[in-house]
């Protein structure tokens, strides 16, 4: 049954459209980040356009050649996992701030903050949601960005190129980047691997 | 109750296997329909390799089963028709899944 319950996923997001949309929600929240950190939060609106598009996206180019399918409210749950680890991480950063100002004093904790925490836990926390994609959908090219986030944001800290906000903006635009081409090429496979299918049901033999 | 009266109780039942389930096409339909909350016709055909005949063949027997229900809908005008494994078609396959365990666990 799980072999089937995966095949099943796969079969659902093999179109590359998730990917193309979230890593077009990280692009636009990565150059946000790096040109304006104050409007970054507002990239959160796109949601009610990204949302409604890729359900139309959906109906109009991978139904018509792969058949429709719903899947079941758990994954929802594993979305919910992922919202709150979301969250608990950002706490540890404000904590992580409040704690290196008092212990190090407000300019070098804050310094220390920037240059060190900011990038890497943000990109861990950035490599959660290809993880997540990974793991319930069973693609692992996600797996490849899911590790390769981190691992950019362990290089800035380390050699300073870019910290603090630029930093994360930089993180996102990568991985929206990758996941962006990833899903283009992904979709256009799709596209030209299945052509429209008229769908003709016939059950009771009329 | 000695082991080899447990042995033929558990080889007998054998013949006691929902038929209906256990033609692998139909096992494989109700699988994929468990494993989702509901998919339509296409997405059966792609997933299963059978010919729509021979899908719709077996989906018109699970219907009459009770164990998959069909309904229709339209989105943006374009009929779409579900599948969905019933209650019914759930216990069915459980059942019919742990008798298999326990005539092989048998075997």
């Amino acid at each position: 049954m799980k072999a089937i319950e995966r095949q099943v996923y796969r079969a659902a997001y093999q179109d590359g459209l998730l990917e193309t949309f979230l890593g077009g929600y990280l692009f636009i929240f990565g150059s946000l980040m790096v040109a304006k950190p104050g409007m970054a939060s507002f990239s959160a609106l796109t949601v009610f356009v990204i949302r409604p598009l890729f359900t139309k996206v959906k109906n109009r180019y991978t139904y018509p050649r792969v058949g429709y399918v719903k899947l079941p409210q758990e994954n929802e749950s594993a979305g919910k996992e992922i919202g709150l680890t979301a969250i608990l991480f950002i706490v540890i950063l404000v904590a992580s701030l409040i704690v290196l100002s008092a212990l190090m004093g407000n300019e070098s904790g804050k310094e220390f903050w920037f240059r060190w925490f900011l990038p890497v836990l943000a990109s861990i926390l950035f490599s959660f949601g290809p993880l997540w994609m990974g793991r319930t959908y069973g693609l692992k090219r996600a797996y490849f960005i899911a590790v390769l986030i981190p691992l950019l944001g362990i290089s800035m800290a380390i050699t300073g190129i870019f910290t603090g906000y630029a930093a994360v903006g930089v993180i996102c635009l990568t991985g929206g980047f990758l996941s962006l081409v990833s899903g283009v090429i992904m979709f256009s496979r799709f596209l030209r691997k299945y052509p429209v299918e008229e769908e003709v049901l016939n059950v009771s033999g009329q | 109750m000695s082991l080899d009266n447990k042995k033929d109780k558990g080889i007998q039942s054998v013949i006691q296997i929902d038929r209906l389930v256990h033609e692998p096409a139909r096992m494989l339909i109700m699988a994929i329909l468990l494993s989702v909350e509901n998919a339509d016709f296409l997405f059966l055909l792609k997933q299963t390799g059978l010919t729509r005949g021979n899908l719709s063949s077996h989906l018109s027997k699970l219907e009459t089963a009770g164990y998959v229900s069909i309904t229709k809908e339209f989105v943006d005008k374009i009929p779409r028709t579900l599948l969905t494994a019933t209650d019914g078609g759930s216990d069915a396959f459980e059942n019919y899944r742990r008798r298999m365990i326990g005539i092989l666990e048998n075997c």
